[in-house]
């Protein structure tokens, strides 16, 4: 499903930062991954470029046996749309809009007319157990809320890979623990592959290989052998 | 084509709908800005009738000569010779000065005018043909005093509104009727109107060819309007040509003040037009001033918005938003908020004006200060569009800055 060889990325903000240098890693379909890493490992660049929302220096990157490499705005839009999910350690819900809307954000960019999206959105509010709560808005949802719709709107385009920066970051550890074994239900069910970028390691044993990070390269990759 | 349909509007009307507090501050800035501007130009507007109305009583050109006493001894004269001005003096000003258009004598005194058996009192005077152009008469029914009256001393005369209702009964038509003034049947010909304010009392007119002989010992009053008469210099040099033509064809001092009077009223009419332009500089000036206060305010808070939208627009962007369709968003919602915004500020500014201009009506009478404070509204919409434009352009540019952030950074902003 991911497949990327030789992945080098440096920022030139004042002195050149060579954040990653030539990351090799290959994620199968329906693999449950977590990526640890100290901060400035370069764990958050690597998802960012997997996330198509950063462009690499050099190496190789094929998402669905597609390679992803100086693409238009309008197809990396539409490959991010259509083919991958974001849940960040920050919800990032847009605070103006309902749960529902948040939900069904990512249809009105595909085009989908409001009744057809709000139906689909009202269904995976539903799944993630808050359909009671789609007219609340962000800033009334618990923390544990707010990731689920989160992940209700990083699933509502059924992507192939989901992507998710610290999801269980702000969260205290048994919403944690919810919040971990509902991407894991997702996982086993629908068999979409998932990526998550992590420093708990309680997150990370629940995850069947735990890829390590260092100075920018792949330190180790380990099986998760405890499941 | 995702961008411009029905459901990107109702996307952005959601969400102009969920930032009240944000649409409102726009939209009070442009409104605030055209109503300004509305209310200034109409007020700029309202002195400017007020002044034209003021000044218009005479053509702006016209010099009036009266007769007089000598006060210098002149070519063996003694001081003290009366000097009246006539027919030979008209003449002799048509033969000198080619750039007076229209010239007239006036002689006359009050008189009682009597119809069946109404009687009034009036100041009845003698002009030539003309005289209704040099004193900018309207005229409201028939005509004023032709050539031909001139030439076969008809017996003919111009009345005022005041003495058609002073003399005729209501709904009678005065034209073709005689009226009586000292046993003289005169034939109405014409009714006019001066716009002349500072007269209570208005005159009638009748051919001056007819009436000379009764004031044969009269000097005449003369009035001209005069060509070319555009700066003070232009005008002071005519000024001295008719003395020095005047006391030539008069035997007097041309240098002596009193011996006949002259009054040129283009001196005043460049004071009025120095005072036209600068109330039309103000008008600019506050026009100006009033978009650059919509501008600002529009730019300010557009600005803002973008700024406050960053975190925004980087979750579109991560969700799949092109750059063109968050562009799209944010220019929709900045049209339909200055476009919303401004016609309130037209609607509301129009209102006053409206009201103000049924307070400060002419009645055509009495001398004003304010009148019809209206606007030009080809300004005013050009004003809104202009106002628009600056709303879509200082919406956009941090817009396309922010649209190149990487949604990444827009996240983690605060």
């Amino acid at each position: 499903m991911i497949k990327i060889n030789a992945l080098n990325k440096t920022y030139y903000s004042g002195s050149p930062l060579h954040v990653l240098k030539g990351v090799d890693m290959n994620v199968e379909k329906g693999e449950f991954i977590s990526i640890m890493g100290s901060s400035g490992s370069g764990k958050s660049t690597l998802l960012n470029i997997l996330g198509i929302l950063d462009n690499y220096d050099s190496g190789e990157y094929y998402l669905d046996g597609q390679l992803i490499n100086n693409l238009s705005e309008r197809k990396a839009a539409e490959i991010r749309n259509r083919k991958l999910g974001f849940v960040f350690q920050s919800f990032n819900l847009i605070s103006f809009k309902n749960a529902l809307e948040n939900v069904a954000l990512p249809l009105y960019y595909q085009g989908m007319g409001r009744k057809k999206r709000n139906i689909l959105a009202m269904e995976y509010l539903d799944r993630m157990g808050i359909a009671t709560h789609h007219h609340h808005l962000p800033n009334e949802l618990s923390g544990g809320q707010k990731q689920r719709v989160a992940i209700a709107r990083a699933l509502i385009t059924n992507p192939q890979v989901i992507l998710a920066d610290e999801p269980t970051g702000a969260l205290d550890s048994k919403t944690s623990e919810e919040v971990i074994t509902l991407l894991k239900q997702i996982n086993r069910r629908d068999g979409i592959t998932m990526l998550i970028v992590t420093h708990e390691q309680a997150v990370a044993e629940e995850t069947d290989k735990i890829v390590h990070i260092r100075d920018g390269v792949i330190f180790s990759v380990e099986e998760n052998v405890k499941r | 084509m995702l961008g411009f349909g029905f459901d990107s509007i109702r996307e952005t009307i959601a969400t102009i709908k969920k930032n009240k507090m944000r649409t409102a501050l726009t939209g009070f800035a442009v409104a605030w800005g055209i109503f300004m501007l509305i209310i200034l130009l109409a007020a700029g507007n309202g002195l400017q009738n007020a002044t034209v109305i003021n000044m218009s009583w005479t053509a702006e050109n016209t010099v009036q000569l009266w007769g007089g006493w000598t006060s210098m001894p002149y070519k063996g004269f003694p001081t003290g010779r009366r000097i009246r001005l006539k027919e030979p003096e008209i003449e002799m000003l048509k033969r000198n000065f080619p750039e007076i258009e229209h010239i007239s004598g006036a002689v006359g005194s009050t008189m009682n005018i009597s119809y069946d058996n109404k009687e009034m009192s009036a100041w009845f005077g003698g002009v030539d043909p003309g005289y209704e152009v040099i004193n900018n008469f309207t005229i409201l029914e028939g005509r004023f005093i032709n050539e031909l009256d001139k030439r076969l001393r008809r017996k003919v005369i111009v009345l005022h509104p005041m003495h058609v209702e002073g003399l005729f009964e209501e709904g009678e038509d005065p034209i073709g009727k005689f009226v009586t003034i000292n046993k003289v049947n005169y034939q109405v010909v014409g009714i006019y109107n001066s716009p002349n304010r500072w007269d209570d009392d208005p005159d009638v007119w009748v051919p001056l060819g007819y009436i000379k002989e009764v004031y044969r010992h009269w000097g005449w009053r003369i009035e001209m309007t005069v060509s070319g008469m555009d700066s003070r210099e232009e005008i002071d040099r005519f000024n001295e040509r008719v003395r020095k033509a005047m006391g030539g064809f008069k035997s007097f001092n041309p240098d002596d003040r009193s011996a006949f009077g002259l009054w040129n009223v283009a001196i005043n009419s460049l004071e009025t037009r120095k005072v036209f332009i600068m109330i039309n500089i103000f008008i600019i000036i506050i026009g100006i001033a009033s978009l650059m206060a919509g501008l600002v305010g529009v730019g300010n808070i557009m600005l803002i918005t973008v700024k406050e939208r960053t975190r925004e627009i980087g979750i579109r962007k991560s969700l799949g938003a092109t750059r063109f369709s968050i562009l799209n968003m944010i220019i929709t919602e900045a049209v339909l908020i200055t476009t919303a915004a401004g016609y309130v500020g037209i609607m509301i500014g129009v209102a006053v004006t409206e009201v103000a201009g049924r307070y400060f009506q002419d009645d055509g009478q009495r001398n004003v200060m304010f009148v019809d404070p209206s606007v030009d509204m080809p300004t005013v919409l050009y004003a809104t569009l202009f106002l628009i434009a600056c709303g879509v352009i200082c919406g956009m540019i941090p817009a396309l800055k922010a649209t190149k952030v990487s949604p990444i950074e827009a996240m983690r902003a605060e």
